[in-house]
């Protein structure tokens, strides 16, 4: 077993953790957003990029990794058209 | 009537009086006549009270009676005469000037024998008399029973 | 090969799509001026930066300085995430606090009522939009002006604030004032207010809301003067009007009813007719009252007695209705009550008068009645002794004629006998008789007065065929023709109405002309509900000066002639008296008379 873990890695998925918990908690809140939905699905995507990348110091590391460059991809993708929607179309209050 | 028989006579006025007697006599009724002059001696007699003559016992007694009399009238003493069960037995000939029908349906209530209106008329008056008379001669009058 | 070569690739895509999100970003940086936007480009920024890292570090280099610079980068991220969450929530909390905000704003410029605030100096430091408007002034021309100059009564207002605000007069209770508009019309309003104050607690201002009662007071005159009108009439009516509740006290009354009870309207308010009238009078009024309250129902036209502050007696006719609350249930009486007394008092006074005339008439009949029987009495004997005297006389006569020789003496014997006395007898018996026959006459006027009266339809025909019927003996005798119309049938007594054809019919053929064969004609006319029956005949008629005698008790045209006792007609007059009937007579001497009957038809 090769243990791979990298602290820095650990410290990304322990914020973006917390992250999530304040996004959990403020849902309502969050969905008075404009197209607050992409925004945040990308946001887990990328949680799930860093808790994978985690795990690929553990087991699977070829796959996991390649899952771990997708969903970077993916992510970006996402925020991407967020910021074509608020920014592309007209609107006055973000 | 038998010829004992007497024939009380209630009138205040003596000049009728007179004339009835005369009337009844000249009719041939021969029986003692008593007569009074008002209400109150008609019923002392009848009912035995007070200090004048006094009914006699079995006797037969047949009443002439006047209305319009002083102290007691004629239709008080009718009435007061018939209540009484043995005085009711006496036949009663109401003789007198009212005519008022209602004073005659009253006394034929009370009940009289017979009631004559004394016409002013002389020739009228003498003969409803004398029919009287003729009346007393063959009626049956009963006896009345002892006096109290 | 091939794996690595899409994990570039995917690398290679992160990049873009953050250059191209950035972008974005930038091409809508001006319109977005939020600071959080700033942030999200920030954090853009390092995204890219982040991943093209990436790239680098794992294709080409695994340098130490770029790995490290790659953990700090990536350990951001998630920060960045965070920053824009939070960015993004406080953007959300804004929104909606401007929301609110914007709100309360439209609720403060479009209540409906006025609101304006003031400070310590009275001046005006806020005014809504609906206030505005009422006066008519813009917000520039009415901040920091002293609120007391838009009043009318300028003075009087100012003394109110500064008393207010230096704390001596509490605000709370709403007050009215006139308050001039721009144009200078005059609005009446009415204020409420309240105080503003400070974080220490001490007065900083009043706050005040103004409502347009314009409307208000319109209606409040209008109703003033139909309450005024109201109440002028129910004052000056004659009648009594009052209210009471449900205890039967005095809610209003009238000036009629003050001043039965000797007080004035307003000292009934409140009482009850036991403190004015006498125990029971007024046991039976509130007796009267709690019905009504009690069932619901009207008392209408109730005849009461009462009596006035000077004791006198009256009468009054009294309806009480139930008063009726919003619920439909009861709650007082109104009543109106009609003075009758002098009504009353008529009413009494003539009872009064029939009882009298009805007594006096029964004593006139009982004389009548007595005096006629009393009078027969000594008529008996004035016959009867007269007729003894004859018999007497006669006895004598026959007794005396053997022994009287004398010629002379036997001719005056003869004659006092067989002339003198039956002729002083005569006359003694025939005025007997008379006298008599008046006494008849009298009683049966009398009776009359005591029959009663018995009221049905008369077939007339029939009458009068039994009239003639019944004197056809009489008809014969004086040779008199008869001619009977069709006669309508009328309302009377049959047997009193029958007296009366009788005894005109009787007169008829007595009064005949002998010189002339004697008409008697009946016949009738009807008009306005009334028949009339003529009795028509060709006798000697009546002179004018006669005509009204001839109905008198014992008046005789002919008495010599004729006989009777002049009652015929006095009975019938009587008669026609009891029966709503009147008879009238035409006659000319010597031409001959109409009788004329007139009695209701049937």
């Amino acid at each position: 077993m090769s243990y791979e873990i990298f602290e820095n890695e650990i410290v990304m998925l322990s914020l973006g953790v917390g992250v999530l918990i304040f996004i959990l908690g403020n849902r309502s809140r969050l969905k008075s957003l404009a197209a607050s939905k992409i925004l945040i699905m990308a946001f887990y995507v990328l949680l799930l990029g860093w808790t994978v990348t985690v795990m690929e110091g553990l087991f699977w590391e070829k796959i996991l990794n390649y899952i771990e460059h997708a969903c970077y991809a993916v992510s970006s993708i996402f925020v991407a058209v967020w910021c074509w929607k608020v920014f592309g179309k007209r609107r006055e209050t973000v | 009537m038998k010829k004992e028989g007497v024939i009380l006579i209630a009138e205040d006025d003596e000049g009728h009086f007179e004339l009835i007697k005369r009337s009844l006599q000249r009719a041939g009724v021969c029986n003692q006549i008593l007569r009074f002059a008002d209400g109150q001696e008609t019923l002392d007699f009848l009912f035995v009270r007070g200090d004048g003559p006094k009914r006699e016992s079995d006797k037969e007694y047949l009443l002439l009676l006047d209305i319009r009399m002083p102290k007691i009238d004629g239709v008080e003493v009718l009435e007061e005469v018939k209540k009484d069960p043995e005085l009711k037995k006496i036949p009663v000939i109401m003789l007198t000037t009212t005519d008022d029908p209602r004073t005659v349906e009253r006394c034929h209530k009370l009940g009289c024998s017979v009631y004559i209106v004394k016409p002013v008329e002389y020739q009228d008056f003498a003969d409803a008399v004398r029919k009287v008379g003729l009346l007393l001669s063959v009626v049956e009058i009963p006896q009345i029973s002892k006096a109290q | 090969m091939i794996y690595r070569f899409f994990i570039v690739v995917f690398d290679i895509i992160t990049f873009l799509a953050s250059a191209v999100g950035l972008i974005f970003l930038l091409k809508g940086w001006k319109r977005a001026l939020q600071p959080k936007t700033k942030l999200v480009f920030t954090g853009l920024l390092i995204f890219t930066m982040c991943y093209s890292l990436c790239l680098f570090v794992e294709w080409y280099w695994g340098t130490k300085v770029l790995d490290r610079a790659e953990d700090v980068i990536g350990a951001l991220v998630p920060m960045w995430w965070a920053f824009v969450v939070y960015a993004f929530l406080g953007g959300i909390v804004e929104q909606q606090l401007r929301e609110r905000e914007g709100r309360f704003q439209e609720l403060f410029d479009k209540a409906p009522i006025g609101y304006h605030e003031l400070d310590t100096d009275g001046r005006i430091t806020r005014v809504n939009r609906t206030e505005l408007d009422m006066l008519g002034y813009t917000a520039e021309e009415m901040l920091g002006q002293p609120v007391w100059e838009f009043y009318v009564d300028k003075e009087k207002s100012r003394l109110a604030v500064e008393s207010k605000l230096a704390g001596n007069i509490p605000p709370g209770q709403a007050f009215e004032r006139m308050i001039r508009r721009k144009d200078g019309d005059m609005l009446p309003i009415l204020i409420e207010d309240r105080f503003l104050h400070d974080k220490a607690g001490n007065i900083a201002g009043i706050r005040s809301t103004i409502q347009n009662i314009t409307k208000r007071k319109r209606a409040e005159e209008s109703l003033a003067q139909e309450r005024n009108l109201l109440r002028t009439l129910i004052d000056n009516m004659p009648d009594n009007i009052f209210v009471k509740d449900t205890q039967s006290r005095f809610v209003i009354a009238n000036i009629a009813v003050a001043r039965l009870m000797g007080t004035t309207p307003e000292g009934l308010l409140g009482k009850t007719d036991f403190d004015f009238y006498p125990k029971e009078l007024a046991a039976k009024y509130y007796a009267g009252g709690q019905k009504v309250v009690r069932t619901g129902k009207p008392l209408v036209a109730q005849e009461e007695p009462a009596v006035d502050p000077e004791g006198n007696r009256k009468w009054y006719s009294t309806t009480k209705v139930p008063l009726r609350g919003s619920s439909g249930k009861v709650v007082g009486i109104i009543g109106i009550s009609r003075d009758l007394t002098t009504r009353k008092l008529v009413e009494e006074d003539r009872e009064r008068l029939m009882r009298t005339l009805a007594l006096k008439n029964e004593e006139l009949e009982s004389i009548l009645y007595v005096t006629s029987h009393d009078l027969r009495a000594p008529l008996v004997n004035i016959q009867g002794f007269g007729n003894e005297l004859s018999r007497s006389c006669k006895l004598i006569h026959t007794a005396l004629k053997d022994t009287l020789k004398t010629a002379e003496i036997n001719e005056e014997v003869d004659n006092a006998f067989n002339k003198d006395v039956p002729e002083a007898l005569g006359f003694i018996l025939t005025s007997a008789k008379r006298m008599d026959s008046l006494l008849s006459g009298l009683l049966r006027l009398s009776r009359l007065g005591q029959a009663a009266v018995t009221i049905e339809p008369l077939d007339m025909n029939e009458m009068f065929a039994n009239i003639t019927k019944g004197m056809e003996y009489q008809v014969k005798e004086a040779g008199a023709a008869v001619d009977i119309r069709s006669l309508p049938s009328c309302l009377g007594d049959a047997s009193q109405i029958n007296q009366v054809f009788s005894n005109i019919f009787d007169n008829a053929l007595k009064y005949l002309d002998e010189s002339r064969p004697g008409m008697i004609r009946v016949y009738a006319k009807s008009e306005n509900g009334r028949n009339i029956y003529c009795v028509e005949d060709n006798g000697i008629g009546i002179a004018p000066e006669h005509q009204k005698k001839i109905f008198e008790v014992f008046h005789r045209l002919e008495p010599d002639r004729k006989s009777g006792e002049g009652l015929g007609l006095a009975i019938v007059r009587h008669i026609l008296g009891r029966h709503d009937g009147k008879v009238l007579v035409e006659s000319e001497p010597g031409k001959g008379s109409r009788f004329s009957v007139s009695l209701p038809s049937a």
